[in-house]
């Protein structure tokens, strides 16, 4: 027993310890960037950012929204100045205290970008510059598949027998759910009881053909590109990333509809350096950087002058832009009450909170 | 009654009465150490219980002040926004509780509550069922806001699922770091609750129960049965409340001590020990287990009691029977046997004990009763002066050899009748004392006259009788007849005179004058009359006075004629020598 507690405070004291060092306080002449781990921002953005600057950007990733959340509450909201944050989380984190309002004196280039996207959610004007949006589907492998995939989201949740086992969840609590409320027909934003007792007993029922509840690495060296995970639920932009490192990789945007989400800039409430964290906000919105950056991440870009200069392949990929009518049943994750919220907490950990237990002993 | 019953009925009672009566004590003594080891037992499973409670009850102590100090739950805790604390903070808080699951499976809910109540945050292993959210009313927490200040601990029936749990719950009292990071005062934040599965404890108990059949229930004050050891019939049943408090009572008085109650319709050996506060540990065990171990032993002591009190009883037995029973037998026999006459029977005994003296004293007796019988016999039969035999003696003497005579039918027997001639005149001139020399040498000379299987007697006074055995002819008669007169007529020297007497003789021939023994003493003493009358000095024969006419020569059977004209002659020394 004794054994157990000592073990026990060694992983909190390591926790702890691990939490805070994540650029609790920025150097002097350094910029700290919460960004989205691998392969998301053009890196030749920010050395520009760093040339015409004279300043160091130092760049601290995560992997998953809830990761990012993690990462501010060890570190209170300091030591970054500015972040990447997904649109449902904008009024949270701001209440928290954890990000300023925009001062839109600072930021010129807010005028290209498309308004829809400013207001899609709660205080999302007051804290966020939106940048990227996206779609969440499935990435495959297609040649490790025996036959053509469903465009929807049952193969997820039944995969093919070859599949389970190899398939990555989402460690995104409302993004999990989501796929499985629309798997169901119900709307992702769904709080109706019975509609989150099937979406959850969906999950559950998913459960042993799921590898891992987490992310996925978006480069040269990822699962899928090994072939580990055969299947994943991910953002579009993602998986066609990934297509760079793997000819075979393939995404589909299941007909059911999805979820869309928006990441934005946003300053952080504790930065010592707003002027310039507005500024690196403000340069990445210049029309040309803008598209540049959209290029490289494959996802549709928020900035409007930017859409013009890309190319036509860019705009005509339905992994990109999806039909209208898809995206006319696809819906953005909107603020639930704080009540579901919290059963969508034990929901998930309900569906991840045991051993999985797998018929065919894979790991 | 024999002695053998009686010894039996004597030695049987004295060697097992104090022999059950050892194993009584044994008895008492070995229950007693029963009813010790069982109470012992039951303090010792109590000890075990308590400490391993105890324990559980520390570490999950520990456990909730760790918790509560932790960055996320003080961070948690201190965003009363519920949006922030369920998008941002709960699925980490969440993630830590089911850490601290993985390392404690026994704690299958920890809970953070609010102020009010609210169950905000629950994470549970497995699909643990709530029975509700608000848990503001239940009398838990009712009593746990009553005293808000430190970690409490408490024992009961979980509402959610209905079996016995510990619950553990810390306040959480911080206050808000305002912008000048100086620290407001402290509010209470919420209750951070660690729900505790007993299933260590639960195995503890019924490990107890398997290997010591002791029952143990976990009460409360009021007696409700928290956790019972399973399979048994009354299994949740509460403990009645008096019974509580006299248990609470006998404990106050003698703690550590076990007493014996009406428990559940019988009567059991209870122990109640203070597991936490307000946590009762009831160790009970029936009493009728008890009594079987009793019964089981109260046998083993009878039987071997019974079984070594008999054998013990035997050997008694034996040994009185070779010491005293069998000795006084022979001794009884040997008695018998002396009283038979037979004087050389005397026991087989040598042992010095006081049996021996007895034999030795009865052989002594036995030679001494010889001795007296040999005397008695001798005075009986023998005639005093002369050692001769008497008259009775000669009498039975006679008729034996009659009976003899009987079955030899060519053989004779003779009656000598002897009378002396002269004897009075002696006896009255010299004195009796001389008469009685007289009739002693008059014996002597008789006895040297006759053959050895004849027989001479003193009938009295100066006669004698004389039998004569084995004659195959009277001849022989007149042979002995003649060699004592001639005997008798020698002179004898009487107190310093010389005597000369005579004899006169009668003779009866058996079985020529008859058979009978007093008859023909008659015969002879009616011939020896007849000699008498014939003049003295001769013998006659019985045969001769009923035929006087006979031609056998019968007048005169006598010695010289001489001798026959004074006598008796009595000259005294002096005389003769003139």
């Amino acid at each position: 027993m004794a054994h157990l507690i000592n073990k026990c405070l060694k992983w909190l004291l390591l926790a702890a310890a691990l939490g805070l060092p994540f650029g609790l306080y920025a150097k002097p002449g350094e910029l700290v960037f919460l960004n989205w781990a691998d392969n998301f921002i053009d890196p030749v953005a920010i050395t520009e950012f760093e040339t015409a600057f004279k300043i160091k950007v130092r760049q601290v990733y995560f992997e998953t929204e809830d990761k990012r959340t993690d990462m501010l509450i060890a570190s209170d909201g300091k030591g970054y100045d500015v972040a990447l944050i997904g649109g449902h989380n904008l009024q949270s984190y701001g209440q928290h205290g954890w990000l300023a309002p925009l001062e839109t004196d600072r930021l010129p280039n807010l005028q290209h970008i498309d308004p829809r996207w400013r207001n899609a959610f709660p205080s999302a004007d007051t804290y966020g510059v939106p940048f990227l949006w996206g779609t969440l589907g499935i990435a495959y492998r297609e040649d490790l598949l025996h036959g053509p995939l469903e465009a929807s989201w049952k193969p997820l949740f039944q995969p093919p027998v070859e599949q389970r086992g190899h398939v990555l969840m989402m460690e995104t609590i409302r993004y999990s759910l989501a796929v499985a409320l629309k798997a169901l027909g119900y709307s992702a934003n769904s709080i109706n009881p019975t509609e989150l007792a099937a979406a959850e007993q969906l999950l559950k029922n998913q459960r042993p053909f799921v590898k891992q509840y987490g992310a996925l690495d978006i480069g040269p060296n990822s699962e899928m590109v090994s072939g580990q995970i055969t299947m994943a639920l991910l953002y579009n932009g993602d998986a066609l990333k990934l297509r760079e490192f793997h000819p075979h990789i393939r995404f589909v945007t299941p007909r059911e509809g999805t979820l869309i989400t928006v990441d934005y800039f946003t300053v952080l409430a504790k930065s010592l350096q707003k002027e310039l964290a507005h500024a690196f906000i403000n340069f990445m919105n210049e029309p040309a950087r803008a598209a540049q950056l959209a290029k490289f991440a494959y996802y549709p870009t928020a900035n409007r002058a930017a859409e013009p200069l890309l190319p036509p392949a860019f705009h005509q990929d339905p992994d990109i832009y999806p039909k209208p009518d898809l995206l006319n049943r696809s819906e953005i994750p909107q603020e639930l009450p704080p009540r579901v919220l919290k059963q969508l907490n034990q929901l998930y950990r309900r569906v991840v909170g045991e051993p999985i237990n797998r018929p065919w002993g894979q790991q | 009654m024999r002695l053998r019953p009686k010894l039996i009925s004597l030695v049987l009672p004295l060697v097992i009465l104090p022999v059950l009566g050892l194993g009584w004590i044994c008895y008492q003594w070995l229950a007693d150490a029963a009813y010790a080891a069982s109470t012992r037992e039951m303090i010792t499973a109590a000890a075990q219980l308590r400490l391993g409670l105890q324990a559980t009850v520390q570490t999950a102590i520990a456990n909730v002040e760790l918790l509560s100090h932790s960055t996320l739950v003080q961070q948690y805790a201190l965003t009363e926004n519920e949006r922030q604390r369920y998008t941002l903070l709960q699925p980490a808080l969440l993630n830590l509780f089911a850490n601290y699951q993985t390392v404690y499976p026994d704690y299958y809910e920890i809970l953070f509550l609010l102020p009010n109540g609210y169950e905000d945050t629950r994470a549970t292993l497995g699909d643990a069922p709530n029975a509700t959210e608000e848990e503001g009313d239940t009398p838990y927490f009712q009593r746990l806001a009553s005293h808000q200040d430190k970690v409490d601990v408490a024992f009961l029936l979980s509402p959610d699922t209905s079996e016995m749990v510990m619950r553990v719950a810390k306040p959480v009292w911080l206050s808000e770091l305002d912008a000048t990071l100086t620290s407001g005062p402290a509010r209470l934040r919420g209750y951070l609750i660690i729900t505790c599965r007993l299933e260590t404890l639960r195995q503890q108990i019924t490990s107890i129960k398997n290997a010591s059949q002791l029952g143990v229930m976990l009460t409360d004050t009021q007696g409700s049965a928290l956790l019972a050891s399973a399979d048994s019939p009354h299994g949740q049943e509460p403990v009645p409340e008096d019974l509580l408090a006299r248990l609470r009572q006998s404990n106050a008085a003698t703690p550590e001590s076990a007493v014996v109650l009406n428990y559940r319709g019988e009567p059991t050996l209870l122990l109640l020990d203070t597991a936490a506060d307000k946590l009762y540990l009831l160790i009970s065990r029936p009493e009728r287990d008890l009594a079987a171990i009793r019964r089981q032993l109260g046998g083993t002591v009878i039987g071997i009691a019974l079984v070594s009190g008999l054998f013990a009883a035997l050997l008694l037995l034996i040994a009185l029977h070779y010491l005293l029973v069998r000795p006084i037998q022979q001794l009884r026999a040997a008695a018998g046997a002396i009283g038979d006459q037979n004087f050389a029977a005397t026991p087989a005994l040598s042992s010095p004990d006081e049996l021996g003296d007895l034999a030795r004293s009865l052989r002594e007796m036995a030679l001494n009763l010889e001795r007296f019988h040999q005397q008695l016999t001798t005075l009986a039969y023998h005639d005093n002066l002369t050692g001769l035999p008497n008259r009775l003696m000669f009498k039975q003497y006679l008729e034996r050899s009659l009976a003899h005579l009987a079955r030899r039918p060519d053989h004779l027997l003779a009656v000598l009748f002897i009378d002396l001639d002269g004897f009075k005149q002696v006896n009255d001139t010299l004195g009796h004392e001389a008469g009685d020399q007289l009739l002693r040498e008059v014996s002597q000379r008789l006895n040297q006259t006759i053959r050895p299987q004849d027989m001479a007697a003193r009938l009295g006074g100066d006669e004698f009788a004389i039998e004569l055995n084995d004659l195959s002819h009277t001849h022989h008669a007149d042979q002995i007849a003649h060699r004592i007169l001639s005997a008798l007529a020698q002179t004898f020297s009487i107190e310093a005179h010389t005597v000369t007497i005579s004899a006169s003789i009668g003779v009866a021939i058996a079985p020529t004058d008859g058979t009978d023994a007093e008859n023909l003493i008659h015969y002879a003493d009616l011939a020896m009359y007849q000699a008498k009358q014939r003049g003295k000095n001769q013998y006659r024969y019985f045969n001769d006075l009923l035929n006087p006419k006979s031609d056998r020569q019968s007048t005169q059977h006598s010695l010289s004629p001489s001798a026959r004209l004074h006598w008796p002659i009595i000259s005294s020394a002096n005389t003769s020598t003139d």
